[in-house]
């Protein structure tokens, strides 16, 4: 980022807005191809976010991956407009050191790694022409020949006329040689020799114009023959092409990659028989095209091939075509259902509750390793690539993962059991899609079936652990209000709202909680139960208080006199009239809260006294004579509490 | 000053014994031998008691009888005749809650023992100088007072034109209230209260110096400012014919009022909030 930040201020300074009118030469860091160094070239600019690579360019970077690591890149070349043109030089050196010793002040230390010579050639920006690959190892002092290339042609960006390229490896030759057609297509005999393990393979390939017919692998220490494989539908295909019978397929316009394919997957033998022999290749090819986006991405991969295999294009009527539509769209809704029950948490915890639950998490969890291997197949549908496949090679490739009866083993209550789930193949009669249609359809019911039975056994067992959970909050709470009240039973307060609310009002929500069969409105009574014993709770501290409030303002309304006649002192009520109704609705507000069974009215009789106390605080030291005169002892309850300002 | 009061507490013990000692030694030493009791007369009392605080220390007190006695033809009926009428006045300065001294002018109307004789002033007056020392005590739940009282007496009797004479007049009153319906006296505290005043007299008429003594039991009851009191108190004492005692039957009814002019209340606790 900061070279390329570099680079544009010093494109700012040649910036001309006129294409092809004046070229500039840039020299200074700079970001190439992921590496980070220093270049120069010249290039155009159309302005500061356009920058057109135009003739020479000349790159050097030089970075220590690990710290006993140095990797140095060294590249020299032209664009022409932006695009690789005629020769480029590549030199990568990939080196390890090992410090053993400082003798005199001087390093003492092991050199070893590879160094990489490419020549290249390029027309257009794509590969042109000879192309020259060395390899060398680095042992200190010593550079040694590893690989080299005896032919690698270009043509419009395919390797053409033939491959070679020879690699010592401690004594021992791997080499890789093959005659190409034009675009690169691999034609007759392949020999590709490479280490696997302690063995060296030799895989011999024919090829028929892109085509795998045949391949043998031998073991060369041994002389052992590994695989003899023929590719006799194939053959027969080609056969009938040549004669002109061919009936529904044809050779595809287009080329393929290296792995060849016709009616069969990766986990094939076919398919596995090439990964080796490909693997080797391909390894090599990312090193040939190490510096070219456009078949090697940032992380090293190939992208895109230079060399290529062919395949067969099939047809397909109406029908098929729209079941290779619709049977991506049903497989992922149905690994999507099965995936949804297998991640529930509940589902898994309770797995284990009954049989039939127990059978239904076998059932889920074996179909969807039994759906997951249809994956690839499934992909093939998706992207269509499905029509380069012969179909009728594809069924009886995948018989096995269609079958009539698929066991079904679990283990319930410590004892193995074994069930099966069967399935018709009728459809399959009808059509390859047809078949796999009908297996993902009965699939499907079977897990709908089942995904409802999980559904109520869920339901019954959340219901019953909601019951559970709600009857243990119940007698914890319960227990820890019955040890709060019991506490201060002294005070008739606590004792009167615990007998009329715990002991009366609970006992009979308990009842009815015990009686009520129908799961909503056990819960809701359960619910009550709770917010009762929630109530008790929260208002016990203040139940604790109204005790003090009454003796507050019973000392607040009396004031210590001394009787001349006794000669005693004492204290005496000041404004009685006043006091006697305050003793009059409070012992109403009493009443009425050590008798209420309805817990919500709890917090308003416990209001009530408090706003009472609180009144007759702010009347104490007010003249209140007026009020005083109005008070009669007839006055109602609601004409005191009209009188203290309380309604 | 605590303890200078519960000094005089214990001097003033000592004295009553002696004193008491000493009167009844003198009552029995009269030239009468056998002393005669006249018949028991009957009596009703009404008294309205007032102590009014002007200040920390100062009272106004204040007493108001009407005092009836029985007819002379019947010694039984409380209230045939006119007694007197009794009017005490004084300043009460109240050193602690135990210690107090009043002191002031008495103005007492004694009424003509025989209504209708003219031998006899329907009324006299009889104003007095009187003083009064006053300890309380504490014992248990009941409070003990001791009472001294004094009085300079201007005093004569109704018969028409009869002089003044002075005599001194001693007292000694101990009264226990004692709470019934309460631990100690407090407000609305029904109480019963027992008391023993003995009286002694001095002056040129007097040959007796022994004058009464009242022995009182009441019951009462305090409620805010007021005090409610009466019940039924027996006196013997010689009358002005050596040899003779008499007894009375008195009931007494009082009501004792009190008001603090002070007007600021003494709360107990003011500082709590809700």
């Amino acid at each position: 980022m900061k070279f390329s930040r570099c680079f544009l201020v010093l494109a700012l300074l040649y910036s001309n807005d006129i294409w092809g009118q004046e070229k500039k030469i840039y020299s200074g860091a700079y970001s190439w191809r992921g590496f980070e160094g220093k270049a120069d070239f010249e290039f155009y600019s159309f302005d500061k976010d356009s920058v057109v690579l135009d003739g020479d360019f000349k790159f050097q970077s030089k970075k220590l991956p690990q710290k006993d690591e140095l990797l140095k890149v060294l590249v020299e070349g032209a664009y022409d407009r932006n695009k690789k043109a005629q020769k480029w030089n590549y030199l990568t050196e990939d080196y390890k050191v090992t410090i053993r010793d400082v003798k005199d002040l001087e390093l003492v230390a092991d050199l070893s790694g590879t160094l990489i010579e490419l020549r290249a050639n390029y027309e257009e920006g794509v590969p042109s022409g000879n192309w020259v690959y060395e390899e060398y190892s680095v042992d200190g002092p010593r550079k040694v020949r590893r690989a080299f290339s005896d032919q690698l042609l270009f043509k419009k960006g395919d390797l053409s006329e033939k491959l070679e390229i020879q690699f010592r490896n401690n004594g021992r030759a791997e080499f890789i040689r093959g005659k190409l057609l034009e675009n690169g297509v691999m034609d007759g005999e392949w020999v590709i020799v490479y280490k696997e393990g302690d063995k060296l393979i030799s895989e011999v390939r024919n090829y028929l114009n892109g085509f795998l017919i045949g391949m043998v692998k031998r073991d060369l220490k041994t002389d052992q023959l590994i695989m003899d494989k023929v590719y006799f539908e194939t053959i027969d295909k080609l056969n009938l092409l040549d004669q002109g019978k061919n009936t529904g397929f044809r050779v595809a316009d287009r080329v393929f990659n290296l792995d060849y394919r016709d009616g069969f997957l990766s986990d094939s033998e076919e398919a596995i028989s090439q990964n080796a022999g490909n693997q080797f290749i391909k390894e090599f090819l990312s090193k040939l095209l190490k510096f070219e986006s456009s078949y090697v991405n940032a992380a090293g991969q190939l992208i895109d091939y230079p060399m290529h295999t062919r395949r067969m294009v099939y047809e397909f009527n109406r029908t098929q075509q729209r079941l290779i539509e619709t049977i991506p769209g049903s497989y992922k809704s149905l690994i999507s259902k099965i995936e949804t029950y297998l991640g529930d948490d509940s589902f898994v915890l309770n797995k284990n509750s009954s049989e039939s639950m127990a059978y239904a998490y076998q059932i889920h969890s074996d179909l969807e390793n039994r759906l997951k291997g249809l994956e690839e197949l499934v992909k093939l549908l998706e992207t269509k690539d499905i029509q380069y496949h012969d179909v009728s090679l594809l069924e009886k490739s995948l018989e096995n993962k269609f079958q009539k009866e698929i066991p079904i083993n679990f283990t319930y209550g410590g004892e193995s059991v074994s069930r099966s789930l069967s399935f018709s193949k009728e459809e399959f009669s009808k059509g390859f899609f047809r078949g796999l249609d009908s297996w993902l359809t009965q699939i499907s019911e079977l897990i709908d079936q089942q995904q409802d039975l999980v559904d109520e056994s869920l339901f019954v067992i959340r219901q019953d652990s909601e019951l559970l959970d709600l009857e243990k909050q119940i007698a914890q709470k319960s227990e820890a209000t019955r040890n709060l009240y019991q506490e201060d039973f002294a005070n008739e307060y606590i004792k009167a709202v615990y007998e009329q609310l715990y002991t009366q009002t609970l006992q009979k929500l308990t009842g009815d909680f015990a009686k009520e069969q129908e799961f909503d409105k056990k819960k809701a009574i359960g619910q009550n139960i709770l917010d009762l014993l929630s109530i008790l709770i929260s208002n016990y501290p203040e139940l604790l208080e109204l005790d003090s409030y009454s003796q507050q303002v019973d000392e607040l309304y009396q004031e210590e006199v001394f009787n001349p006649f006794t000669y005693s002192r004492y204290n005496q009520r000041i404004k009685p009239k006043l006091y006697d109704a305050y003793e009059r609705l409070l012992e109403y507000y009493q009443t009425q809260l050590m008798q209420e069974r309805n817990s919500k009215q709890l917090s308003v009789w416990i209001q009530k006294i408090q706003t009472l106390s609180s009144k007759m605080v702010s009347l104490v030291d007010q003249d209140t004579k007026s009020i005083e005169r109005s008070i009669n002892k007839r006055a109602t309850i609601s004409k005191l509490e009209q009188l203290l300002g309380l309604q | 000053m605590k303890r200078l009061i519960n000094r005089i507490l214990q001097l003033s013990l000592i004295l009553i014994f002696f004193i008491t000692s000493f009167g009844l030694a003198l009552a029995q030493s009269s030239p009468v031998t056998e002393p005669q009791g006249l018949p028991a007369t009957t009596e009703l009392w009404n008294g309205l008691y007032l102590k009014l605080r002007l200040s920390e220390k100062w009272w106004w007190y204040q007493e108001n009888h009407y005092r009836r006695r029985s007819s002379i033809d019947n010694r039984s009926d409380f209230v045939g005749r006119m007694g007197q009428v009794y009017n005490r006045f004084g300043m009460t300065y109240l050193f602690t809650d135990n210690f107090e001294v009043t002191f002031g002018p008495t103005l007492v109307w004694n009424y003509t023992p025989e209504p209708g004789n003219p031998e006899f002033e329907t009324s006299v007056l009889e104003p007095r100088i009187w003083h009064q020392w006053l300890l309380t005590q504490g014992v248990g739940r009941v409070k003990v007072l001791h009472q001294f009282r004094f009085e300079h007496r201007f005093k004569r009797l109704n018969n028409v034109g009869d002089d003044y004479d002075f005599t001194n007049r001693y007292r000694y009153k101990i009264t226990a209230y004692v709470p019934l319906n309460k631990p100690k006296m407090e407000n609305k505290t029904f109480f019963i209260a027992p008391s023993n005043e003995i009286f002694f007299e001095t002056g040129k008429t007097k040959l007796n110096i022994f004058e009464e003594n009242r022995l009182y039991t009441a019951i009462g009851y305090t409620y805010n400012n007021l005090m409610f009191f009466g019940g039924h108190m027996w006196t013997y004492g010689p009358t002005s014919t050596l040899g003779i005692y008499r007894n009375r039957h008195i009931i007494r009814l009082n009501i004792m009022y009190t008001f603090d002019f002070r007007g600021n209340r003494k709360p107990l606790t003011r500082d709590f909030q809700f």
